[in-house]
């Protein structure tokens, strides 16, 4: 009996060994598979074999489970990590294309040709009957109006443009949720199988994936299900997922909802990863466009009427030199035409009857620009415009900081994740050289086993 | 952070994040060698984003100063020289008026000065009705027509329209004529009594005449030496507006171009990092025990 006990445990050493080699193969090939986790065999002693006297004697090797290389805590805060790096990094992205509207470097933003306007309006003075001074005031009006329109309209379409990647990322998140609750039951139903390695890195991959979109938080279950919550409200619990979907507030802006079972919960203002990036880009530049929006009103109706107390070369009183529609006052902004056409109608004179060169009105409008008419009377035109461009400044440069920052932690955290989960090669060649040694071993146990029991037989 | 083990994901990771970063920084300082600027996009420079607009403004506003001083000037200066002749003319009706209210003078003399008065009135009215470009000069701010007529009745009006030259500084680049020329007395109405006086050959009215032309030449010579002073003021004007921009350009220039020497030796020197980060980075990838076996 003890002979083929021996052919035994040297075919155990041999499936031990070959399932090594093909665990060292699956990890090599897998060496640069994203979200993989290394493999390793745990070996386990069968019970022994009692022989006369009482001993026992080993019977060789058996596989008891195939390991997956993990730590949860450090993969919780990694996901974490990446959910907080996503946002920052959404926000910063989203701001740098909203500064680049503010064309404040090129020389052609808002402040610019605001400085512009005045700068005419000061180079009038030098004959203010003079058409080519008046024609060229019209070209600094106008390219007033159209710059701040321009500007507006460009932060306008970039907020709905931010909207409507909220959206779309939403349709991400939903399909990643469903995939991720499918996961989970599959593990929850598999057990310990051998296949269930390769579910928990696809699980993991989407742990992070939906993390890095909505700034979610993880759990894992007993079962290896993995739960996951934004700002506390449940996505995916166990086999199930919540949708989440878009909606509009009382002022029209765009609100977060997750489902729940009997109607929804707003998490527009603690969602994070991409989607709450995304959201605070377009949070701040609603602000930027309310500002634009404040400069476009007062600056258009200060102006209007200090024009509308003069009078043009023809004796009549100054029309509207900007036009605005309420609600949109920057993007609506418009140059008179009928004084773009006519530069005669400029209001410089002080009545009906001054002589050409009155320019007590121009005077007046001249002195607006040192007028306190912003912030509660407290800043003139131009600092409230150049205050809006510290705020864009400042915010973008803050968030680029936060996004590297954050860009930083999370890399640092997803390198000692790698370091713990990944494939050493080097490692693996060494069980390479381990597993085949030991299958050469067993495979030589077994021709000794052989040849003891050709011994054997030829004696009878 | 320290590492355990160095997976092959991690060692990858390693590189790529890093060779990005340095590759972004190298792409950064080129940047600013080839713009010249540090200052390209107003988050470069947050904290005096709000400075370098207010220099900028105040920068371009000089400009604008300048050329309306300029402009100013080539009036002012106009008019010193329109008004340095009146002065001329005036003297010379001084002398001629004191000498014809001599009884010593026959008739053909008296009626030969006052074809020469008459001849400086008419002098006088034309210069008064001086232009430059489209401009009358002593129309006040009804600038877009002759201010006399040849009777000399004043048809302008009585404003000193201003020109800006600099923050809150204006000078005066226009003049109301009948101030000049009939403030205290009426020049052409006393130059025309003056003629009518002399062919009458009445010394005795030509020296009536005497205290209103003294009084015309002084009138004259004030609204020149107020000329002077205009003239004065948009010289330091201009210079003022010349030194300022030179500063706020410099300025300007100290918060957002990039030293070009320093930048050329930062991106050297980011582009040898990057590219010995490259190097060691494939030489890194190329061993493992897996070749020796």
């Amino acid at each position: 009996m003890s002979l083929l006990s021996t052919l035994n445990i040297g075919r155990s050493g041999l499936q031990a060994a070959s399932v090594g080699l093909e665990t060292v193969s699956h990890n090599v090939a897998n060496a640069s598979t994203d979200g993989f986790h290394r493999r390793s065999v745990e070996r386990k002693l069968p019970a022994g074999r009692l022989i006369a006297g009482g001993a026992t004697v080993g019977q060789g090797v058996a596989i008891s489970r195939i390991r997956r290389a993990s730590d949860e805590l450090l993969g919780r805060r990694w996901i974490e990590a990446g959910g907080d790096s996503a946002k920052a990094g959404a926000m910063s992205a989203g701001l740098s294309t909203i500064e680049t509207y503010f064309n404040e470097a090129g020389q052609e933003g808002v402040n610019e040709v605001l400085q512009n306007f005045f700068d005419s309006l000061g180079r009038a003075t030098a004959d203010p009957a003079d058409l080519g001074h008046r024609q060229t005031l019209n070209r600094a009006g106008f390219n007033l109006a159209d710059t701040v329109g321009r500007t507006a309209k460009s932060i306008d379409d970039t907020i709905s443009d931010f909207e409507a990647g909220i959206e779309e990322t939403m349709y991400s998140v939903n399909r990643l949720s469903a995939d991720l609750a499918s996961v989970n039951t599959a593990i929850n139903e598999s057990g310990d199988s051998i296949g269930v390695g390769d579910m928990m890195d696809k699980r993991d991959r989407l742990a992070q994936q939906i993390a890095a979109l909505t700034g979610a938080n993880v759990s894992y279950g007993d079962t290896g299900m993995v739960n996951v919550y934004v700002s506390g409200h449940s996505i995916v619990s166990g086999v199930e997922s919540r949708e989440m979907s878009t909606g509009k507030d009382a002022n029209g802006d765009q609100t977060l909802l997750i489902a729940t079972g009997g109607g929804f919960v707003d998490v527009t203002d603690v969602i994070g990863g991409e989607i709450g990036g995304s959201k605070a880009a377009a949070d701040k530049s609603v602000a930027y466009l309310a500002d634009l929006n404040t400069f476009a009103a007062d600056f258009s109706s200060a102006l209007n009427a200090q024009h509308a107390s003069g009078f043009d070369l023809n004796g009549a009183t100054g029309g509207d030199l900007f036009s605005t529609t309420p609600g949109s006052e920057a993007r609506s902004m418009g140059f008179s035409t009928s004084i773009y056409d006519d530069a005669r109608l400029w209001a410089f004179g002080a009545t009906a009857t001054s002589g050409v060169g009155n320019d007590t009105n121009l005077e007046s409008m001249i002195n607006l620009e040192s007028s306190k008419i912003f912030t509660g009377a407290s800043q003139t035109s131009g600092q409230f415009l150049a205050s809006l461009l510290n705020d864009v400044a400042s915010d973008t440069a803050k968030a680029s900081t936060d996004a590297s920052q954050a860009a930083t932690h999370s890399g640092d955290l997803e390198s000692l994740m790698k370091s713990l989960t990944g494939v050493d090669l080097d490692q693996e060649a060494t069980s390479l050289i381990e597993f085949q040694a030991a299958y050469q071993a067993s495979a030589k146990v077994i021709r000794a086993a052989d040849e003891l029991l050709q011994t054997l037989m030829s004696i009878i | 952070m320290s590492v355990i083990r160095s997976s092959q994901s991690y060692l990858f990771d390693l590189i790529r994040t890093e060779s990005s970063r340095m590759g972004r920084d190298v792409n950064t300082l080129k940047e600013q060698a080839v713009t010249g600027r540090k200052v390209n996009r107003p988050s470069d420079a947050p904290a005096s984003m709000g400075k370098i607009v207010r220099i900028r403004e105040e920068a371009a506003n000089q400009e604008s100063f300048q050329d309306n001083a300029n402009w100013a000037q080539s009036l002012i200066g106009t008019v010193d020289t329109l008004l340095g002749s009146a002065t001329h003319y005036m003297k010379r009706i001084q002398e001629l008026s004191i000498g014809m209210s001599n009884e010593t003078y026959s008739a053909t003399d008296r009626a030969a000065a006052a074809q020469e008065v008459e001849a400086i009135r008419e002098d006088l009215i034309r210069l008064a009705n001086a232009e430059v470009g489209d401009r009358y000069l002593f129309a006040g701010s009804a600038y877009d027509s002759p201010p006399f007529d040849s009777a000399g009745t004043y048809g302008g009006d009585s404003e000193a329209p201003e020109v800006l030259i600099g923050s809150d500084n204006w000078v005066q680049a226009g003049w109301d004529g009948s101030d000049v020329f009939q403030g205290n007395v009426d020049v052409f109405q006393v130059l025309s009594d003056l003629s009518t006086a002399l062919n009458a050959n009445i010394p005795g009215d030509v020296q009536a005449l005497l205290t209103d032309i003294n009084t015309g030449l002084e009138q004259t010579i004030e609204a020149h030496q107020a000329v002077g002073w205009a003239f004065a003021k948009t010289d330091d004007a201009m210079i003022l507006a010349e030194n300022l921009e030179v500063d706020f350009t410099k300025q300007l220039s100290g918060l957002v171009d990039a030293d070009p020497a320093e930048s050329y030796l930062r991106l050297q020197e980011a582009q040898m990092a990057y590219s010995a980060a490259l190097q060691v980075a494939a030489g890194g990838m190329n061993m493992g025990l897996f070749d020796h076996i």
